[in-house]
């Protein structure tokens, strides 16, 4: 089923203005439910930009952008924070938690802004804590704990309002190689369990986690692997090549 | 010139934070110049009140001054806290702790010279203005403008000392910490805090025993004692019970889930018991200052709307001549003689003799005789016959029958245990005789028997003679008859009082205090405001943060503003409420200092005071609106 369509999206900065930079130039993909999706590109690339879209903090300039049956171009500005809390979770490099709130206030957080129950915050927090493994960390605060402890706090959080895509902006950026592998194995069995993931990064080696790549490249869709019935090593280093030919110019060989 | 560059680069890019502060100082700096260069003009050192005022000048610098220090040291705190990202940055590009020395001391002498330029400006083209107010509210004309040179020095002195104890306090904060830790000291990290409930109880405690000193603080010579000893209890108290008890709030609000967990209050009650160790210092700071603006102008407005019912009170006709004996011809050939020679018609309005003032406290109809110290009311006895005179009436009264006036008693009592004796009193509303002749800071009041012989006894003093004059003429031929006419009579101060001169000699007392405590409540707001604006700004920098984040996750812009609104309203509304309950419980104490300087009219008192609470809460409001402005700003700048 089709969960995400972008049809020939394009984003320009400062339009009609000597300083005007098109960040997007023509990006056209399907997501379908269930998948799981690693954005790769270099610094600049627009994948950023292209989250951010998809994330209804930014708007496109052109183009068509349908997520779940709403068409998020014309999506008015006061329905986009609750369309963010309703259908969307969100990931960040930087774990953005709450210091003020303990762990389990900042799960809380999106179902606070949504005015769900206590009781039914409650309810939805005990099995989601379980499978992250997060339970005792529950009544600390974020500044107690350690980052790879921090991002499976963000990810319960993105998990707790049930959204229909997560929204992963470089993850594993601030953590290290073992707690990057516990995060992506968490991203995997997540995948399994039906939930779509979209993530954005630079890393080969994360990327290789995921079941599509897609490259992207002066604002356009550049080239795109799927993990298929690859074994993970064997993909790690398709993606690497391509992201090394794609960087070096050097197109002939992934087409 | 890296450094020099480097330096004001820095104020430059937080001219934000640095400008207000600069126009602060300036200020205080200015006030300041002004104060020490009145206290230094020869002409107010050498007139007739020129010590009295002069130490009033003294106590209000001594205010001043601590308030400056304190001040700066505050917001230099939140200044040193803004720059140490920037100069963690250079420490580990490779600046070292002495490098970074020279970056901050090229700062603050650049503030330092800055802000003593704009204050000297703005103090020297000030000064003249508030002289001639002074002038013009002392209405003494031998005051002479000077510039004085002993005040510059002295200001800049004392600015340069503040300043060097500033970069004191940096320079020992800067060898406390190392790279890494002056990277992330912009981050919040404070560790929860538990309820401090003793200290919390304690607050209460000591707020409700200064309170209680207040409201039953009697118009007797101690009440002033007690009044400070109640300033200082509630001082004390105002800031345990804002530093502990508000946290006690907050985690009984976060205890109870179906408030806490709505969108608004999570943010505000969480972020608020975050820093609510800090919050409650400088809430209550704020709480204290509002206190002490509405406590000061209350008083000096008071007094200077009552002050020309003092003058009435003290002196009940022109001239009142209080002796031991009745006039003798030849003094009333003298006052005859006299008014003829300085062209003022002097005639005699009343006379009466009365018994010396009774002291003593009224307890129902007991009057309970007792000394100075405690004494609430004066009671003087006059005879039937100089009142039926004075009033040109014609009562008769029966044998322990009287009359009784005392204007600003409430409750008039109706019947009278006085030595022994009984006396059914009826109150009367007018008395021409009427005067707190005496100057005595207790109420007077007046009854009115058949024969006072009985109640000479009970002061053992002889009895008085009151004599009325009334002059006609211009205020300078008057000022001059009454000196001379005092001097031809013989009589002493106590003797002799004259409208004229009491009302010279009042006024520069009762202008000087108003200047002063219109002095002080401008420095005080101007304080308050700058301290309310840098707290919203270093608010809304540890906000940002926060606010976000939780707008990626889908807070929208409204529900944003809406949060920011509730949280700012709920930690303003806690140092204006704390200020109006404070001014409240000030009001029966202020009010018995000013019964102490005669003025008893309720009414007046209220008025003024509502007045002044009310323009309080208009101007917070102000503040409180443009400085939220400058908080949403801050939460909607980008980071990245």
């Amino acid at each position: 089923m089709n969960l995400l369509k972008i049809n020939h999206l394009q984003k320009v900065f400062n339009e009609n203005q000597p300083n005007q930079v098109e960040a997007l130039k023509d990006i056209s993909l399907n997501v379908e439910k269930g998948d799981f999706i690693a954005i790769m590109g270099e610094s600049g690339a627009g994948k950023s930009t292209l989250l951010n879209i998809i994330a209804t903090l930014e708007k496109a300039t052109s183009g068509q952008i349908v997520l779940n049956g709403t068409d998020l171009m014309t999506l008015k500005e006061k329905k986009r924070a609750q369309f963010r809390r309703e259908h969307l979770g969100f990931i960040f490099q930087q774990f953005n938690l709450l210091d003020t709130l303990t762990n389990k206030d900042n799960i809380f957080l999106p179902l606070v802004l949504s005015k769900v129950k206590y009781s039914e915050m409650e309810k939805r927090i005990t099995p989601i804590a379980q499978q992250l493994g997060i339970t005792k960390l529950l009544d600390r605060y974020p500044y107690e704990i350690s980052g790879g402890q921090k991002q499976r706090i963000a990810v319960a959080r993105a998990l707790i309002t049930n959204p229909e895509l997560i929204l992963a902006d470089e993850p594993t950026g601030a953590l290290d190689s073992s707690n990057s592998e516990r995060l992506l194995r968490l991203f995997q069995t997540i995948n399994q369990n039906g939930q779509t993931i979209m993530m954005v990064t630079h890393s080969a080696l994360a990327a290789s986690y995921s079941k599509k790549v897609i490259f992207i490249k002066d604002g356009i869709v550049f080239h795109e692997l799927n993990h298929g019935q690859n074994s993970e090593n064997q993909f790690l280093s398709q993606i690497s090549q391509a992201a090394l030919a794609i960087q070096e110019g050097d197109y002939n060989d992934l087409h | 010139m890296t450094y020099i560059k480097l330096a004001t680069d820095g104020i430059w890019k937080n001219k934000k934070y640095y400008f207000p502060y600069i126009i602060a100082t300036s200020i205080l700096f200015a006030s300041n110049y002004i104060l020490f260069s009145i206290l230094q003009n020869q002409s107010i050192k050498n007139s007739m009140f020129g010590s009295q005022l002069q130490g009033l000048i003294k106590l209000t610098l001594c205010l001043l001054i601590s308030i400056s220090v304190i001040f700066m040291i505050y917001v230099d705190h939140i200044l040193s806290k803004s720059e140490t990202r920037e100069l963690g940055l250079y420490n580990i590009l490779g600046f070292t702790n002495q490098n970074l020395k020279v970056v901050i001391t090229i700062r603050l002498i650049a503030n330092y010279l800055i802000s003593a330029v704009i204050g000297l400006i703005l103090g020297i083209n000030f000064n003249r203005f508030s002289f001639m107010t002074l002038q013009r509210m002392l209405n003494i004309k031998e005051f002479k403008y000077s510039s004085v040179t002993g005040a510059t020095q002295i200001t800049l002195i004392m600015f340069f000392v503040i300043f060097l104890l500033l970069l004191f306090i940096r320079f020992s904060q800067l060898k406390k910490v190392n790279p890494l830790d002056l990277w992330k000291a912009a981050s919040n990290q404070e560790k929860a805090i538990k309820a401090p409930v003793f200290s919390g109880i304690l607050g209460v405690i000591i707020l409700g025993s200064g309170y209680y000193l207040a409201v039953t603080t009697q118009p007797t010579m101690m009440a002033i004692a007690k009044f400070m000893m109640a300033v200082f209890l509630v001082v004390f108290g105002t800031y345990l019970v804002f530093s502990s008890f508000s946290i006690l709030l907050l985690k009984l609000l976060q205890k109870n889930k179906h408030f806490y967990y709505q969108s608004r209050h999570l943010i505000s009650v969480s972020g608020m018991l975050h820093r609510m160790k800090s919050n409650g210092i400088s809430l209550a700071s704020i709480c204290l200052l509002c206190s002490a603006i509405v406590v000061a102008l209350i008083g000096s407005v008071s007094m200077e709307v009552g002050k020309e019912r003092i003058v009435k009170l003290w002196c009940p006709s022109d001239i009142t001549l209080t002796t031991s004996r009745p006039l003798t011809p030849n003094q009333k050939e003298i006052i005859t003689e006299c008014s003829k020679t300085y062209h003022v018609q002097a005639h005699v309005a009343h006379q009466a003799e009365m018994t010396t003032p009774i002291w003593g406290n009224l307890k129902g109809s007991q009057f309970e005789q007792g000394n100075i110290q405690s004494a609430k009311y004066q009671l003087t006895f006059v005879s039937l016959a100089d009142y039926n005179k004075a009033q040109h009436t014609n009562i008769k009264l029966n044998k322990n029958e009287a009359l009784f006036y005392c204007p600003d008693l409430k409750a008039k009592p109706t019947a009278l245990n006085i030595g022994g004796q009984h006396l059914k009193l009826q109150s009367i509303k007018s008395f021409n005789l009427f005067a707190n002749y005496d100057h005595s800071i207790v109420q007077s009041a007046f009854i009115i028997v058949n024969n006072i012989d009985n109640f000479q006894k009970l002061t053992k003093e002889p009895f008085i003679y009151l004599t009325f004059l009334n002059t006609k003429g211009t205020t300078r031929e008057n000022l001059r008859f009454a000196s001379i006419l005092q001097t031809k009579l013989g009589l002493s101060n106590t003797e002799y009082t004259s409208k004229y001169l009491t009302e010279t000699q009042l006024i520069p007392i009762f202008g000087s205090f108003l200047f002063l405590g219109v002095i002080i409540s401008i420095i005080l707001l101007i304080i308050t405001t700058m301290m309310i604006y840098y707290k919203q700004i270093a608010e809304g920098l540890e906000d940002r943060q926060n606010f976000q984040t939780m707008q990626q996750i889908g807070l929208s812009q409204r529900e944003t503003s809406q949060t920011i609104h509730s949280q700012i309203l709920m930690v303003f509304g806690f140092p204006i409420l704390g200020a109006i309950i404070n001014a409240c419980f000030a009001f029966p104490a202020i009010r018995s200092i000013l019964k102490l300087l005669s003025i008893y009219n309720f009414t007046m008192v209220l008025a003024v005071s509502s007045g002044v609470i009310v323009s309080m809460i208009v101007f917070y409001l102000l503040i409180y609106l443009l400085t939220t402005r400058i908080y949403r700003q801050i939460i909607n700048q980008r980071i990245y």
